[in-house]
């Protein structure tokens, strides 16, 4: 097939960051994938009630070529105008194996790398993310590309990693999506929490907590009372346990945050908030909490902690995460990722790197996830999704 | 029947024993007057012959073998071994030598090591400290006796002499016991090529196992008895299933290497370009005899021509246990003969003719 016809072609020198990002919702088995003009979207979910969702963005590559194919012009018209009728979308649409794919972006070694403390620390301080990958991306990787390529419709997801003396060739079986498959909704005219804050203080908590192995998540928040935010998990084998964000100038409050994340904040940004804004816990940058009449002044939701515990590496990995939550209990986390692009750049980039920011790529995660209501304490899912329709 | 020499080659003996000793339990050790042979034949798996000259490990000048044959060949436990010889990698002195203990043939490897001592430290009854050097954890006794050797002095510069000695229960073989075992004999090979670094063609090698264990072992079979129909007259019926699965490996003459596998769920191949296809030693053929010679039809044909191809199908996870051989920094000559059969030359480096030291590593070719 000539080059031309191709539906899409795009290549990135740097695996590391696709690996990433993918490996964040690398819970599944499976993904659905859908390219579209500006990124391809990676989403994957687990029995309706969780779901993962990353958007690579076309940022990400050094070049993204997306031709879309007109649905009679081509030879391979009747599969692509099948697609367009059954999906009512003009993108191409298809699961592939997740795993499979994290598996081949692990060829070159990426894994090698302590990317989760690295990330960790990143997220702390942003500034040492590039400083702390020196060692493996930016010598190791000028060499090595990666490149994405989905030739006609039904056609296998090929992926191409390419160094110095050998070339893999990875080609992935497409199979068409499962027509059920729908997204949690979310209301986002009805959103009653959102919290911003840096992922690592939610990983840390979600850590802390999962050390007790709870089968259920509480988040509570309110804000015009004590405790303002806190996490706690509860139905494991041990004690229940929780992780509650305090305000800094009540140290008396904060029993369970250690000590070291409050000197970890003192900078200026969240200490000026903490004095401006008092009744907002310390690490949080946004803390509005506005529950409807019926809830009362606090917002309690019960999730299972195993399904909230798939976006751990997402939490380790992301700059800052957005915790949010609608009128009907869906949750929301959606993570930031920030790629420093010193590590990738090549001369082939110098096209796009005039549209981009010069300082980092921000690409974000998103998480969803179905509440436990009170009556089906920790029964099917099935249960759980009557109750939401 | 006496055999005893100094170890001088530690740390080469230590990784030939520790790559063997992961394809196999046991091994077949015969000692010549100057070479010596291991030989591995595992029941299921990849035989290994090596062959090296004595001056490679031991030292040429302290070599004593004494037997009515001129050979002594010995059954040696391998993970015993390598775990004995592990403890002496730090020591100056290493001899090993045959012995006897209530009849039990003994391989006994004693190591001298030099420990400081400070101050005060140099007590008369230290023996205790032997142990924690030569027995690695989780020995189990039966394989390993230990012999607390403790000769002590304190010397002057308070540097503290230690001797270990390690004693290998071991099965001396008589010449009946081994005359049936004789090394693999296979046609002139279609490919000959050296092999990549063995480190990054391990990990990959792994990645594509863990891709295909993951996946249907089925697949993986139906989608390579596709490829070699042509061949066999066999049906996918004859395949081994739910098995470790096969990785496809194939070279030509035009310096390339591909490693690849197929399951239900991707295909997937790994290809080196610019590698060396060794020329052949031209005083040993006449011109005439290289030209027909099955490797020279196949570099004749074009580099892009699949039937310039040589394949075998091997089992992943062996193909894993053959090339920890890398930790020696071997050159390796890989041979294809057409879905038969594969063999590889490990050449060790070193200052001693790489010629006579040599491993030669066996691996059957999968039907599918």
């Amino acid at each position: 097939m000539a080059e031309t016809e191709r539906i899409f072609i795009a290549v990135s020198s740097n695996a590391h960051q696709l690996f990433t990002l993918l490996n964040c919702i690398g819970f599944a088995q499976n993904a659905t994938v859908q390219i579209t003009p500006d990124g391809i979207r990676f989403s994957v979910e687990e029995g309706r009630v969780v779901q993962g969702l990353a958007f690579l963005d076309k940022a990400l590559f050094t070049t993204y070529t997306f031709n879309l194919p007109p649905t009679t012009a081509n030879a391979e018209g009747d599969l692509s105008m099948e697609d367009a009728e059954s999906d009512g979308l003009d993108y191409p649409c298809f699961v592939v194996s997740l795993s499979a794919l994290l598996e081949t972006l692990k060829i070159f070694g990426v894994n090698d790398s302590p990317s989760a403390s690295a990330s960790r620390a990143g997220s702390v301080q942003p500034s040492t993310v590039s400083a702390s990958s020196a060692f493996n991306a930016p010598a190791l990787l000028l060499s090595r590309s990666c490149t994405f390529q989905y030739a006609s419709h039904g056609s296998p997801l090929g992926i191409t990693l390419a160094e110095t003396g050998v070339k893999t060739t990875c080609e992935l079986t497409t199979y068409v999506p499962d027509e059920g498959e729908v997204e949690i909704p979310f209301q986002r005219d009805g959103i009653i929490m959102k919290i911003i804050m840096r992922s690592a203080w939610l990983h840390n908590a979600i850590t802390e907590l999962g050390s007790t192995s709870p089968s259920i998540l509480r988040i509570s928040a309110s804000a015009k009372e004590e405790p303002y935010f806190t996490l706690s998990g509860s139905g494991g084998p041990f004690s229940q346990s929780s992780v509650e964000f305090s305000i800094e100038d009540t140290p008396s409050n904060g029993t369970q945050v250690d000590s070291h994340r409050k000197v970890l904040t003192n900078d200026g940004t969240s200490r000026s908030r903490a004095t401006r804004a008092k009744l907002a816990p310390t690490v949080t940058e946004t803390f509005l909490v506005s529950p409807p009449f019926s809830m009362g002044p606090r917002i309690k939701q019960d999730y299972r902690f195993s399904f909230i515990h798939k976006a751990s590496r997402a939490m380790a990995a992301a700059n800052k995460v957005s915790i949010r939550g609608d009128r009907q209990g869906v949750l929301s986390l959606q993570f930031m990722m920030e790629f420093d692009r010193n590590g990738s750049i090549v001369t082939s980039n110098s096209t796009r790197s005039g549209k981009d920011s010069p300082a980092s790529t921000v690409s974000f995660v998103d998480f969803r996830f179905v509440p436990l209501l009170d009556e089906d304490e920790l029964g099917g899912g099935d249960a759980m999704l009557d109750e939401m329709d | 029947m006496r055999f005893r020499t100094e170890v001088v080659n530690t740390a080469t003996f230590t990784k030939l024993i520790a790559s063997l000793s992961s394809l196999s339990k046991l091994c077949w050790m015969r000692l010549e007057s100057n070479v010596i042979r291991f030989t591995v034949i595992p029941e299921q798996g990849t035989q290994v012959w090596a062959q090296l000259p004595v001056e490679s490990i031991f030292e040429e000048t302290d070599y004593t073998l004494e037997s009515n044959t001129g050979v002594i060949n010995l059954e040696v436990p391998l993970p015993s071994l390598h775990r004995a010889l592990r403890s002496a990698a730090a020591a100056k002195w290493v001899q090993l030598r045959l012995t006897q203990k209530a009849k039990v043939p003994l391989l006994a490897l004693t190591i001298r090591a030099k420990s400081r001592v400070k101050g005060e430290a140099a007590l008369g009854t230290t023996t205790g400290t032997n142990q924690t050097e030569g027995g690695g954890p989780g020995e189990d006794a039966s394989a390993l006796g230990e012999e607390g050797g403790g000769l002590l002095n304190a010397n002057a510069n308070r540097e503290r002499e230690t001797f270990i000695t390690q004693e290998i229960p071991v099965k001396v073989l008589h010449e009946s016991a081994i005359e049936g075992l004789h090394e693999p004999r296979c046609r002139d090979p279609d490919v000959h090529i050296i092999l990549p670094d063995l480190f990054q063609l391990k990990s990959i090698s792994e990645r594509f196992t863990k891709l295909a264990t993951d996946s249907s072992p089925k697949a993986a079979a139906a989608a390579a008895t596709a490829s070699m129909t042509s061949m066999t007259g066999q049906g996918p019926g004859t395949a081994v299933s739910g098995v470790s699965p096969k990785l496809e490996l194939a070279a030509n003459m035009h310096g390339s290497l591909r490693l690849s596998i197929a399951t239900d769920a991707l295909k997937i191949s790994s290809v080196w370009t610019d590698l060396v296809n060794p020329s052949l030693d031209p005083s040993q053929l006449s011109q005439t005899q290289i030209e027909q010679l099955p490797s020279e039809r196949m570099r004749a044909l074009g580099g892009d021509d699949e039937a310039g191809w040589a394949r075998v199908r091997i089992d992943g996870r062996d193909w894993a246990r053959v090339l920890s051989v890398g930790r020696m920094n071997p050159k390796v000559v890989a041979c294809f003969i057409h879905e038969t059969a594969l063999v590889l030359y490990v050449y060790l480096p070193g200052s001693w003719n790489e010629e006579e030291s040599c491993l030669t590593y066996y691996i059957n070719s999968y039907l599918s």
